[in-house]
């Protein structure tokens, strides 16, 4: 009984195998493989190769690929393959520092000492159209930055708790460049978007929780490096991690600003992408 | 966390424990230096075996460091 129960399991494995190397096979792109071939990433587990590809295809499908000069899909396990940046592999790849766990389930900071930093630097968006986004599977009550720069008078970060989940945009010296709400949990798809100097927004799983309407006006940014588990800060030195984050990352990216119907459709990808994983909120 | 000495911390400093990642020694609250397990247990690197002799300690984190101001 043990045998064919073992045996009925192998053909599943094996269909389910070959069933997505027929999908890689027939719809590869130059993306996908220069991701999944490239010496660091190699990536070559069936469901991982099926993740990116579906990443790819739906960025490209839907107007997104160019809006993400960085997406790091956190796939393979290994500190050297989640340091990849999926648009273009070894540029704005992460350097990781302190204790970050590196598995399955994406990337997982310590809370006192680990963070990664993807050497983007915020001058190479505009404070009026840009976007950052995280995909957190942990529910950690922790007053942290789990991605962004935070300096004197630019902000540009999420910060998110057990229950409420917030961003910074802005600058620091303004109470109101917190802004967010009440989440039911913080497991979410969270996206931090700018499209004017005038108006940001917050949204987590493709919904909404605040806008922010308050005129930045023109502001210089400080060159710090967008960090991931921790914030960037500018004492003793530039692109000192500070606020380290414990919570389980997925997948984030920095961009371009989205719109309210891109947000939702991003949040969807995202969504339906850690499913193949198998480890979607 | 695990308690560095300072001529510890500075022997650690920039140097990478896998290829991708970097040691990152913090100070707590007490200006004492620690590094974390994962740094440790990953560390695959030739010169540091000197780690495994470290002693877990108390880490109590300092404040300033980790202290985001209020949701308005």
């Amino acid at each position: 009984m043990k045998t064919i129960i073992f045996f009925l399991l192998l053909i599943s494995f094996t269909s389910s195998s070959q069933r997505n190397a027929g999908i890689i096979a027939g719809n590869k792109d130059t993306a996908f493989t220069a991701f999944t071939n490239s010496t660091t990433g190699n990536i070559t587990e069936s469901n991982d190769l099926l993740y990116v590809l579906f990443l790819v295809k739906k960025f490209k499908g839907y107007g997104f690929w160019l809006k993400l000069p960085a997406a790091y899909p956190f796939v393979g396990g290994t500190a050297a393959k989640h340091s990849l940046n999926l648009r273009y592999v070894y540029s704005y790849q992460i350097t990781w520092g302190g204790g970050v766990t590196h598995n399955a389930n994406g990337i997982t900071g310590n809370g006192m000492n680990g963070y990664g930093n993807t050497g983007f630097g915020d001058n190479l968006l505009s404070f009026s159209d840009h976007h950052l986004a995280i995909y957190s599977r942990s529910n950690t009550g922790e007053n942290r930055v789990d991605m962004g720069t935070l300096s004197g008078n630019r902000y540009a970060i999420y910060s998110l708790d057990g229950s409420t989940s917030y961003g910074v945009d802005g600058n620091a010296m303004q109470d109101s460049s917190f802004f967010g709400g009440t989440v039911a949990s913080g497991k979410q798809f969270v996206v931090l978007t700018r499209s004017a100097n005038n108006y940001a927004a917050y949204y987590s799983n493709g919904s909404m929780l605040a806008q922010r309407f308050y005129n930045q006006g023109s502001i210089g940014m400080t060159g710090l490096n967008m960090f991931i588990l921790a914030g960037s800060i500018t004492v003793p030195v530039n692109n000192t991690p500070a606020l380290f984050s414990s919570k389980n990352l997925a997948f984030a990216s920095i961009g371009l600003s989205l719109t309210a119907n891109e947000v939702a459709l991003y949040n969807t990808i995202i969504q339906d992408a850690q499913a193949i994983l198998g480890r979607a909120n | 966390m695990y308690k560095l000495t300072v001529e510890q911390k500075n022997l650690l400093a920039g140097k990478r424990y896998t290829n991708r990642s970097n040691f990152n020694p913090v100070q707590d609250i007490n200006g004492d230096w620690f590094i974390s397990k994962e740094e440790i247990e990953n560390c695959t690197r030739a010169g540091f075996d000197w780690l495994d002799n470290l002693v877990e300690a108390e880490f109590v984190p300092n404040p300033i460091n980790n202290t985001i101001p209020p949701v308005h």
